[in-house]
């Protein structure tokens, strides 16, 4: 935009200065750090995006990959809740998260405690727990296979020295999802990392006002540390129930499923009815309803935490 | 460090070469994965052909691709590594529009993909060459039939056999089995027998393990089926595994395990696999096929393979495992995919391919070859040859019903049934409604 308008400096000699429209001046401003950021932004457009909303397009079609889409408007939708088997997967995925997300978080809590403070064998604890959540999946699932065998495994061989028959674990329709929970477990170490980081940011005198009001041990755990936490717990269980509703790589390696559908996971079963029974549609179906049912949740988690959750900073 | 500052202007023209060479370096990292095959030829046609990612399959795949160069030097062959699943992996070669001319499929996909119309049928070029089948395995062949129409060419089949820990077996005292698929002396009274012999509970050392997804195999020795009709779902295909026979089948794997105990129990099967049981010599015989090189790596005792034994009074049956090659049906250099299909059924191509040591080659001249019998243990690989005469396709459709039959089956592997026939009434029930659905949304009647 030219208008005529002029700038004048204080000298005597007057300049016109160019009017720079200002959004023209936002983009120079900001094109560096658009840069910067356009590796990130590409492949979230590409590999995120435009999945995601491709994946709603697919989810009104009737497409086996190999041959032309069919529109059918909300019939995979439909055929899904007519299906027993995506409710019985559903079912399976609700009970593991259930039990195992808690587990989890509790392990996590209890593990952070344990190794707070200062120390080199705390300091070795840390890392030795720490280490199995950077291990890759498969080989976790691989090595719990060996751990729950119940001939030659780990887990039946103490059960033993205590005089307890283990069960079968991965063979049996009835302890398969229990060891898939146990086995859950393993990665509690990055969830501990961040408990312990927030364990010691919690101002000492805390703990020294409450000893001075005669609290013990656990009511200063209690009535401290918990409230002064329940911001970071609240982050774990938001990310605990999506990962758990998400879970697929070690069920894929350790039981596919089985036996007898025990483990047959929501994503498993998607996959399963994406690349084994050629219903892509379907599928992209079922994980929109996943999306929702996460969002659903994580909505009603934020509903409710502020029944619980303490943020140090809203009470400043 | 010099205190010369660099310009912003510097600084990003200078990453974007950055970027443009990292960029290149992973362009061609992908180029590793796909091995190109220059030929000298001034117009050349590059065929696409798939291969598995194993070393083993790689190299023979090269050396065979090498031999059709030089007898066609215009034609450069494109060898596409796919990993992973190697069926999942071509589905989405197709759906991602990166097709390869020539596929490489079992026959669960290959039906699957005939049916989606992916598959150029073959029978013109059949007719215009006055191609024959001569001196190729029948079963090999009908497999590659799918709805009137000649869909793939066999290149390798892979019946199976029990593998056998020859010290075992001498340390009980126990006499091979027989080598010949027909024999008298090889009964499942007769394999049981052996195998109580082989069986040591304190040692935790089975007799025999028998694989729970060769099923089939026992379907098919006792005279059942699993489907009225293999292949293409039609009107009237119906699940048949609630047959008296079928469940005699289950009930005899069932018997190995919890009856006479010379089989690994039933919680045991799925936490150790036989192959793991075998290699560490804790069970004698184990159910297995040719494919399967790991064996020859086997430097702790001496192994050989047998036949299956047969029922009683019935003929013998095996179950034949396969991988054929198809031409995508859009591919704009079929008639090269064509040649390349047949050369591939020629004696050079096969007894390259059987030379690894993986397979049983479709063409059954190179069955008797030095090639196939003396290159690779075990001793009797005529076993394998063999059991051609006898084998059987795989029980498959061109749809998907693993999910709805196989928890059922699991119910009888892991004995938490007892009731073998209800469990298989309830299977066929469970798989027939599921063929009605697909049939309805197939638009099948």
């Amino acid at each position: 935009m030219s208008s005529g308008l002029q700038t004048y400096n204080t000298t005597t000699t007057l300049q016109p200065v160019a009017q720079v429209p200002r959004w023209q001046q936002a983009i120079r401003k900001n094109l560096p750090g658009y840069l910067f950021a356009a590796p990130w932004l590409i492949g979230f457009f590409v590999f995120t995006l435009g999945p995601f909303i491709a994946s709603l397009f697919l989810s009104l079609q009737q497409w086996d990959m190999l041959t032309p889409m069919k529109y059918v408007g909300l019939r995979n939708f439909e055929r899904m809740l007519q299906d027993n088997l995506f409710w019985h997967s559903l079912r399976v995925t609700l009970l593991y998260t259930v039990f195992a997300v808690p587990l989890q978080l509790a392990m996590a809590l209890l593990l952070a405690v344990l190794v707070n403070g200062q120390g080199a064998v705390k300091l070795f604890f840390r890392a030795v727990f720490f280490l199995p959540s950077v291990t890759a999946g498969v080989a976790v699932a691989v090595l719990w296979r060996w751990l729950f065998n119940p001939e030659f495994g780990l887990i039946n061989f103490l059960l033993d020295q205590i005089n307890i028959t283990g069960p079968p674990w991965l063979s049996s329709p009835y302890w398969a999802l229990p060891a898939v929970i146990v086995m859950s477990l393993w990665g509690v170490g990055s969830t501990m990392l961040i408990y312990l980081a927030s364990l010691q940011a919690i101002p000492d005198y805390l703990y020294e006002a409450a000893e001075i009001d005669g609290a013990n041990v656990l009511d200063k755990f209690r009535f401290v540390t918990l409230p002064m936490m329940s911001s970071t717990i609240f982050f774990t269980l938001v990310i605990g129930i999506i990962g758990s509703f998400q879970i697929f790589t070690q069920i894929y390696i350790l039981t596919n499923g089985g036996p007898e559908n025990a483990t047959l996971f929501y994503v498993l079963y998607l996959y399963q009815k994406a690349f084994r029974g050629f219903e892509m549609g379907l599928a992209s179906a079922m994980a929109w309803v996943l999306f929702l049912i996460v969002l659903a949740l994580t909505m009603i988690q934020l509903k409710l935490a502020g029944r619980w959750v303490y943020y140090e900073a809203e009470e400043a | 460090m010099g205190n010369k500052s660099l310009s912003r202007r510097e600084f990003l023209r200078r990453s974007a070469v950055a970027g443009a060479g990292v960029a290149a370096g992973l362009h061609g990292l992908t180029f590793e994965t796909v091995r190109v095959l220059a030929a000298p030829g001034q117009q050349t046609t590059t065929l696409r052909v798939v291969s598995g990612q194993d070393i083993t399959e790689i190299e023979v795949r090269e050396a065979i691709a090498k031999m059709y160069q030089e007898v066609n030097p215009n034609v450069e062959i494109e060898i596409m590594l796919i990993t992973g699943s190697r069926d999942e992996s071509q589905t989405v070669m197709l759906a991602g529009g990166n097709p390869p001319d020539v596929l490489y499929l079992n026959p669960w996909f290959q039906y699957i993909f005939a049916q989606k119309g992916v598959l150029l049928p073959l029978d013109a070029y059949i007719e215009a060459d006055n191609y024959t089948f001569d001196g190729i395995s029948p079963v090999a062949v009908e497999a590659c039939r799918y709805n009137e129409q000649m869909l793939s060419m066999p290149f390798e089949v892979s019946p199976a056999g029990f593998v056998f820990n020859k010290n075992l077996f001498d340390a009980a005292g126990v006499p091979y089995p027989p080598t010949d698929w027909e024999s008298e002396d090889w009964t499942w009274d007769n394999l049981i027998e052996t195998a109580t012999k082989l069986t040591n509970e304190e040692e935790r050392q089975f007799g025999v393990h028998f694989e729970n997804w060769m099923y089939p195999t026992l379907l098919y020795q006792h005279g059942a089926q699993v489907y009225s009709n293999i292949k293409k779902i039609t009107a009237d295909t119906r699940c048949v595994i609630d047959s008296p026979e079928a469940a005699q089948a289950f009930q005899l794997l069932r018997d190995l395990r919890e009856t006479y105990k010379v089989a690994p129990s039933s919680s045991a099967v799925q936490e150790l696999g036989g192959f793991d049981r075998f290699m560490s010599g804790k069970v004698a015989m184990f159910s297995y096929g040719r494919w399967l090189n790991t064996f020859r790596t086997i430097t702790d005792f001496e192994w050989d393979v047998v036949p299956f034994p047969h029922v009683k009074d019935r003929d013998p049956a095996c179950t034949l495992y396969m991988l054929n090659y198809s031409i995508y049906s859009g591919s704009q250099n079929a008639d090269v995919a064509w040649d390349f299909l047949k050369f591939l059924l020629t004696q050079s191509p096969q007894e390259a391919n059987v030379a690894t040591g993986m397979a049983v080659a479709a063409l059954e001249s190179v069955n008797a070859s030095p090639a196939f019998l003396d290159s690779m243990p075990p001793e009797h690989n005529i076993v394998y040859s063999d059991a051609l005469q006898w084998a059987h396709p795989e029980p498959i459709l061109d749809g998907n019903f693993d999910s709805v039959l196989n928890p059922h089956l699991d119910a009888i592997f892991n004995n938490t049934t007892d009731d073998i026939p209800g469990t298989l009434a309830q299977a066929a029930a469970d798989v027939n409604a599921a063929l009605d659905q697909w049939r309805a949304d197939n638009g099948v009647t």
